[in-house]
């Protein structure tokens, strides 16, 4: 299990993985998977009672936790950033998932999408994570390279620049897509009626 | 839409972005042409793209927990709207945790600030209650003060002070220039580290200072807000504040949860600091690149950004920015640095810092070993004392600061001589062990709290906060219940000591109540002591002067116990106390230093007073604590100083706006608390939140400095006061309308408190209160119903001759039935104490008025008794079972002096007791009451063994038939009854383990089923002594036997001590005190009213005969028993069998001591020999070994070796079938002179053995006793 691989092993992986190593890719994720998987669980639990939290951070904390950071660079960063944000969203909705079943109905778990906005988890602003997950799902089917960025900042709490670097593309091209992008999911998310209903 | 639609709309939306605002709807309508979907689409789309511009631009996306419920979110939509106390002027911000309001406090009379908080769970209220309180009490200048906090269904919200100010950065920035930016930096820094430090020192770890919590007011005072509220440990990093905004003043670990700890604080302080020298954080950048980049690199020093800074505060700043919480400078640390800079801009209340701890080595390794036996698993109790002011609590408190970092439960009181309220001793160990429970979860709670808490909860209401008020069973006992209560108790402390190491630590215990003793006592007594670490503090002046107070902590034998003596400090050590509390400039002035150490005589406490005198220019001579305290009062503002005088005057704990309101003033009273605080002048108390003076000296030289009119008054306008708000008890107002001169209201208070007192069953403080209530009152009517209340709260604390007393005062006062039924009680209480003529004096007249007649001699006694037992065999023991209602109150009157006799007469004259017995059992079955006749059958039971004169019955039939008639009512006490009877018919006829077991089970069920069964107790707990020194068992005996001993003498019960300390004198003996045991014969003889040859003197003569054989002087032990031979002819003496072997024996063992070899001791020997004849007859297995002994001493001092050995063997084999081992061990001694070789050598050995473990100090003389008359 995890315990027994060490920061400079796994970050030899990243590194692996990032010169074409599948292998590499198939050992790293269920690492990764675990170890957000065992922070947000934490977090998440009762002992750890807290009013919000930022996901962003659990995803930070597996990545400072894992790696042997002397030994990451820039672009393996934006690698472990873009497997941990879908892995994130993964874990939040298995989460979200059994919320649902224990609570049956209503919100099962509100997320806020920014915290400058100083309106509490509630109301027009808050949002629920299974919605953010089908939104983000319609995003797919039409526009890939927006869903991604999407995935990246918000569950990756990658910037512009660093979702470039992941993605492979330049800044400027990120920026626009994700003028349009957060327009799009700002519009599906606040609620017009005709658009979220299933067809 | 597909994704080439998709594709095309998105292409067309970043077009319209790209053209100016004004030129969108043509280029839209240019791109989409006709198709008017996607032309909507777009329109749509844009505008939302165009909405969400400025959004998310930093995403962070945030979850609830699942520690918030979804209603909480509902509760915090909706604004705060005001109550009838609290009317919102406006919001001024708001944050994760809710939204801050100014609102005008209509009780207060002023604006403060009040934060809404989200709906939390229950376990979050109580945790955030607790720490509300631990905070609310937390007085500084540099802490925003807390008020009030509301929790109920519409609301949830805390007020506190309301600060008008600018935050830290923004003030120090406010300089132009660099210098007067450093300085300002400096001063207000001195304050912020001041708050830190005192939130630190409670255990309170802020978790996010940053310049928006740090606000200084107009006049300079820095206030540090938003402490340790609403937050859990650990957590502080998802805290609205830090998410929203940046870690920018968060230190590196926080960020990880790694070993969060006070350091991280100083992080914060550091990261503020630096913001205001340089103008920005530490760091800067997103959420995430902060916090990584403070975990890889240090920041630019302040000083490179900003040249001009100082050099020595860029420094501290960068020790203060330490990656490493290890390595970060520590609170002292910083303190010292800045004073180094910066002392003296201050005002001179805190240039003198909090008293340091100096030396005290050895007290505080015993501290440890105690503390280390407690974590074993064993008990101990540690006495610190000493004089006033040597500094009892400053090392009691040092030593608990140094647990703070094992996980330790601490539960502390203090006693006050002006509080009486009841187990006052424990009331704050109950506060702080109701605050532990109340942090602890659901579930852990649940699992802690024992059966029968809820009694607990009723002796002390503030446990029914944490769930302890379930209903409970009405008990009509209350002994009953307040034994379940302690139990209860003990078990909770057990289960938690289970968990982790408790120490309790009682200060000033001086001033403790004889309840809260006994708790204490019984939570550590053996078999089963609870690993605890008991500290009591107490001050050796008042040990001295007060015996009672010295024998009750002697009494206190708390598993193993510790004492230790605080003396003066030594020169080094007053040099380096001197110096942790005067700033360098003053320090320097050696001479002064010199005065002060002479004129403290090495007292700590005034070591202190004298450096704060110092500091403010005090006198240059060797002033008293008087003078320098006039003079620090002399500085101080009216209305401080009118503050402390009434503290002072009230003698205990206030509630601080009580005492601010009795001195005439309105209005906020925290700056002014804050202010005597600092200054050393007052203190918290213990129980919450309260205030105290900071020390007894000072209180005392204060309430001295008042003029008793002023004192009068102050007392008077305090119990209006608190009557005004009603929210004190009868104890406290009792002192007030006392000291006020209000005689009427003193008293009713004091019967009020009294009435108080013996709900809860401090019966003692019940006595003291009526007492006091007696002495006040005027009205006779009332004066004779408090008579009769200290009538029955004396009997009910068993001390009989004062109940006596008040019984007899009380039935003057009284007329007809009730005056004849306080007559017979008062005459029961006399019997029972041991004033036997008097008793019967009195009982005489009691029964001239109901025709009984009460035998005279004790041969018509035993006619008497002879009649009855025939005339009760030949009716039987049916009856026809009637209600009380149908009696006659004649006849019950009857039956219940008969009862007084009975009990009063049992054991210093059992023929009649057993008489009177058998009167009250026929009486009461011809009246037919069930319980009556169940309470003589029982007594019958033991007097048919003691006095066997016509008694048929076996006494078990009669014990079987006693239980089923108790019925459910009586049950227990009947039960006790026939258990005490069964123990002393076993004592009689030799069955120790039976009389020792019957025993134990009798003093169980008194002491948790009944009440005011003083002389029950005396006879079950005495039997049990007996029956364990016959068996051998010295060393358990003397355990109970001191205790109780100790218990008798105070409590003025002379039958018991009587009883004690001349049956037991074997244990005296034991101990090599043969002439304390004489002296205490004589004593406990000469307090008894009963004269000529009766039983206690009786008792006194075989106490001196064995003290004369021990001391080995044996012709004194013979005359004295040849002096009294005709006596003990009389059927007192003759006709209780066990009288009869002892009486035998002594004479036998005596004349066989004295007796001298050869011829000239052959009539002594003949004697014995007589004596054993008469043993002879009485064929008991615990008799007969006696007479083989005798027979082998006669053998041994005629030289015939052989009988002797074999009467010895003999001898051995009989005492310990009759379970007899010291006497079998005494046997073993004396053979083994007589057989040679190994087997001489194991007899030896294993009589030395046996002796030595049972504590027998003097084999050699003991066996004088034991078995005389053997060569030695």
């Amino acid at each position: 299990m995890p315990d027994a691989i060490s920061p400079s092993e796994i970050t030899q992986l990243l590194h692996a993985w990032n010169g074409g190593s599948r292998e590499a890719f198939d050992r790293l994720v269920p690492l990764v998977h675990h170890e957000l998987r065992v922070l947000a669980a934490r977090r998440l639990s009762r002992e750890w009672r807290h009013d919000r939290l930022q996901i962003t951070a659990i995803v930070n904390e597996t990545y400072l936790r894992l790696f042997d950071q002397r030994e990451v660079d820039w672009q393996n960063r934006g690698h472990f950033f873009g497997i941990a944000a879908q892995l994130m969203r993964r874990v939040l909705l298995d989460h979200a998932r059994r919320q649902t079943r224990k609570k049956r109905g209503g919100v099962a778990m509100p997320v806020e999408l920014d915290a400058s906005i100083p309106t509490p988890l509630h109301g027009a602003d808050a949002v629920d994570v299974l919605d953010l997950d089908r939104a983000l799902t319609r995003l797919e089917a039409l526009d890939q390279t927006q869903a991604r960025i999407i995935e990246l900042r918000f569950f990756g709490g990658l910037t512009i620049e660093e979702t470039a670097m992941a993605l492979a593309v330049s800044p400027a091209t990120i920026k626009r897509e994700w003028a349009v992008a957060k327009g799009w999911l700002l519009r599906e998310l606040s609620g017009d009626v005709d658009r979220r209903a299933p067809k | 839409m597909t994704s080439a639609e998709y594709a095309r709309l998105k292409e067309i939306v970043a077009g319209a972005l790209g053209c100016p605002d004004a030129d969108r709807p043509a280029y839209l309508a240019t791109q989409c042409g006709a198709d008017t979907t996607i032309r909507v689409e777009a329109e749509s789309l844009l505008a939302s793209v165009l909405r969400a511009a400025p959004l998310y631009e930093d995403p962070t996306l945030l979850i609830a927990g699942d520690g918030v419920t979804l209603d909480a979110f509902e509760q915090l939509g909706n604004a705060f709207e005001g109550t009838a106390r609290y009317v919102v002027r406006r919001r001024i911000g708001e944050g994760g945790m809710g939204i801050v309001y100014e609102v005008d406090d209509r009780e207060r009379g002023q604006a403060v600030a009040l934060k809404t908080l989200r709906r939390w769970s229950g376990d979050d209220i109580y945790r955030l209650k607790r720490e509300f309180r631990s905070l609310a009490d937390v007085a500084h200048p540099n802490l925003v003060s807390l008020y009030d906090l509301v929790i109920d269904d519409d609301a949830c919200f805390f007020t506190m002070e309301l600060v008008h100010g600018t935050t830290f950065v923004d003030y120090v920035r406010q300089e132009p220039s660099a210098t007067a930016r450093a300085a300002r930096a400096r001063e207000a820094l001195v304050q912020l580290i001041e708050g830190v430090l005192e939130l630190h020192r409670r255990g309170i770890r802020h978790g996010d200072i940053k310049p928006s919590n740090v606000l200084v007011s107009a006049a300079g005072r820095v206030v540090l807000l938003d402490f340790g509220l609403a937050t859990n440990v650990g957590q502080r990093e998802f805290i609205n504040g830090q998410v929203a905004g940046t870690p920018a003043y968060l230190s590196p670990e926080q960020s990880f949860d790694a070993n969060v700890s006070t350091a991280s604080d100083w992080y914060s302080v550091g990261a503020t600091l630096y913001h205001a020298l340089t103008g920005t954080p530490p760091f800067v950048g997103t959420p995430r690149e902060v916090i990584e980049r403070k975990m890889l690199v240090d920041p630019e020093p302040a000083a490179t950004i900003a040249p001009e800074t100082p050099d020595e505060l860029s420094e501290l700043c960068m020790a203060l920015l330490r990656r490493d919480p290890a390595l970060r400078l520590s609170g002292r640390e910083v303190r010292a640095r800045v004073s180094a800079v910066e002392l003296g801009t201050v005002d001179s209340g805190s240039t003198v810092s909090a008293p340091g701890f100096v030396g005290r080595a050895d007290a505080l390794n015993t501290l440890r070993a105690a503390f280390e036996m407690a974590r074993a698993g064993r008990s101990a109790s540690v006495m610190v004392h000493g004089p006033s002011g040597i500094g009892k609590s400053a090392l009691v408190q040092h030593f608990i600061d140094t647990l703070a970092n094992e996980r330790v439960l601490v539960l502390r009181s203090r006693c006050h001589e002006h509080e009486a309220i009841p187990y006052k001793a424990l009331d704050g160990v109950i506060d702080s062990l109701a605050g532990h429970l109340r942090a602890l979860p659901q579930a852990e709670r649940v699992a802690l709290v024992p059966r029968d808490a809820a009694a607990l909860g009723r002796l002390f209401p503030v446990l029914r906060t944490i769930g302890l008020n379930e209903d409970v069973q009405d008990e009509a006992d209350p002994i009953a219940f307040r034994r379940k209560a302690f139990t209860a108790f003990r078990a909770l402390l057990g289960r938690l000591a289970e968990r982790q190491p408790v120490v309790v630590d009682i200060d000033d215990f001086h001033w403790a109540d004889v309840d809260s003793i006994t708790w204490l006592t019984e939570l550590l007594r053996p078999p089963s002591p609870l690993s605890l670490l008991v500290v009591l503090s107490f001050r050796s002046e008042e040990f001295e002067a007060k015996p009672f107070l010295r024998s009750v902590v002697e009494r206190i034998d708390i598993g193993t116990r510790f004492s230790v003596p605080l003396f003066p400090l030594s020169p080094t050590e007053i040099d380096q106390l001197i110096g942790s509390l005067l700033p360098v400039r003053i320090g320097a002035a050696s001479l002064q230093r010199a005065a002060i150490a002479h004129a403290s005589g090495g007292n700590p406490f005034l070591i202190d007073a004298l450096a704060r005198d110092a500091v403010s220019g005090g006198s240059r001579g060797e002033p008293t604590l008087d003078e320098m305290l006039t003079r620090r009062l002399d500085v101080l503002p009216p209305e401080s100083r009118a503050f402390l005088e009434a503290l002072a005057v009230c003698g205990r704990p206030m509630l601080p706006a009580r005492v601010f309101e009795a001195c005439g003033y309105r209005g906020d009273e925290r700056p002014l608390v804050a202010r005597l605080r600092s200054a050393h002048l007052v203190r918290n108390s213990r129980s919450a939140d309260r205030v105290e003076m900071y020390h007894d000296r000072v209180r005392e030289v204060l309430a001295a400095r008042v003029a008793p009119d002023a004192a009068r008054q102050i007392h008077a306008v305090m119990a209006r006061v608190l009557v005004a708000h009603g929210d004190d008890d009868p104890e406290a107002l009792f002192e007030h309308h006392r000291a006020a001169g209000h005689t009427e209201l003193a008293a009713i208070a004091a019967a009020a408190a009294g009435g108080k007192a013996s709900a809860v069953l401090a019966f003692d403080l019940a006595v003291t209160f009526y007492r006091e209530a007696l002495a006040l009152e005027q009205d006779s009517a009332q004066r004779a119903r408090r008579v009769a209340d200290l009538a029955k709260a004396l009997e009910k604390a068993g001390r009989p001759i004062e109940a006596a007393t008040a019984y007899l005062d009380a039935a003057q006062r009284a007329h007809g039935d009730d005056q004849i039924d306080r007559r017979r009680k008062a005459a029961e209480m006399l019997l029972i104490g041991g004033q036997i003529d008097e008793g019967l004096r009195v009982i005489e007249e009691v029964l001239r008025t109901v025709g009984v007649p009460l035998a005279r001699g004790h041969a018509t006694a035993l006619a008497s008794l002879a009649f009855r037992r025939l005339q009760l065999r030949w009716r039987g023991f049916e009856f026809a079972a009637q209600p009380e209602s149908r009696m006659t109150h004649e006849d019950l009157f009857r039956i219940d002096a008969c009862w007084s006799i009975t009990v009063g007469l049992a054991m210093v004259d059992p023929i009649r007791a057993a008489d009177f017995n058998v009167r009250q059992l026929l009486s009461a079955l011809g009246v037919g009451d069930p319980y009556r006749i169940a309470r003589a059958l029982a007594l019958e039971g033991g007097f048919s063994v003691l006095i066997p004169v016509a008694a048929a019955r076996s006494p078990r039939a009669l014990y079987r038939r006693a239980e089923e008639l108790a019925g459910s009512g009586g049950q227990h006490y009947i039960g006790a009854l026939t258990s005490v009877w069964g123990g002393i018919g076993a004592f009689v006829t030799g069955k120790w383990a039976e009389a020792t077991h019957l025993c134990a089970r009798a003093v169980t069920l008194l002491r948790d089923h009944c009440t005011g069964v003083t002389w029950e107790l005396n006879l079950a707990q005495n039997f049990f002594l007996f029956s364990l020194v016959y068996q051998g068992e010295l060393r358990e005996a003397a355990h109970h036997w001191r205790r109780l001993l100790e218990s008798a003498r105070e409590r003025g019960n002379f039958y018991l001590e009587l009883e004690l300390s001349t049956r037991l004198s074997l244990i005296w003996l034991a101990a090599d005190q043969a002439l304390e045991a004489e002296r205490e014969a004589d004593e406990a003889v000469a307090r008894w009213s009963q004269r000529g040859f009766e039983r206690p003197q009786y008792l006194r003569l075989l106490t001196l005969v064995q003290i004369r054989l021990y001391l080995g002087r044996a012709r004194e032990a013979w005359d004295l028993l040849e002096r009294h031979r005709a006596d003990f002819r009389r059927p007192l003496f003759r006709r209780v069998q066990h009288t009869r072997v002892e009486t035998a024996n002594w004479r036998a063992r005596c004349a066989l001591a004295l007796a001298p070899r050869g011829e000239a001791g052959q009539h002594l020997r003949a004697v014995a020999l007589e004596e054993a004849q008469r043993i002879d007859r009485e064929r008991m297995p615990w008799s007969n070994p006696f007479a083989t002994l005798i027979r082998a001493t006669v053998a041994c001092q005629q030289g015939d070796v052989a009988g002797a050995t074999k009467g010895l063997t003999a001898a051995i084999e009989g005492f310990t079938s009759a379970q007899m081992h010291m006497h079998a061990a005494a046997c073993r001694s004396r053979l083994s002179t007589l057989v040679d070789g190994e087997h001489g050598e194991t007899l030896r050995t294993e009589a030395t053995r046996f002796m030595t473990d049972q504590d027998v100090r003097n084999a050699l003389a003991f066996l004088r006793v034991l078995a005389p008359g053997f060569p030695e």
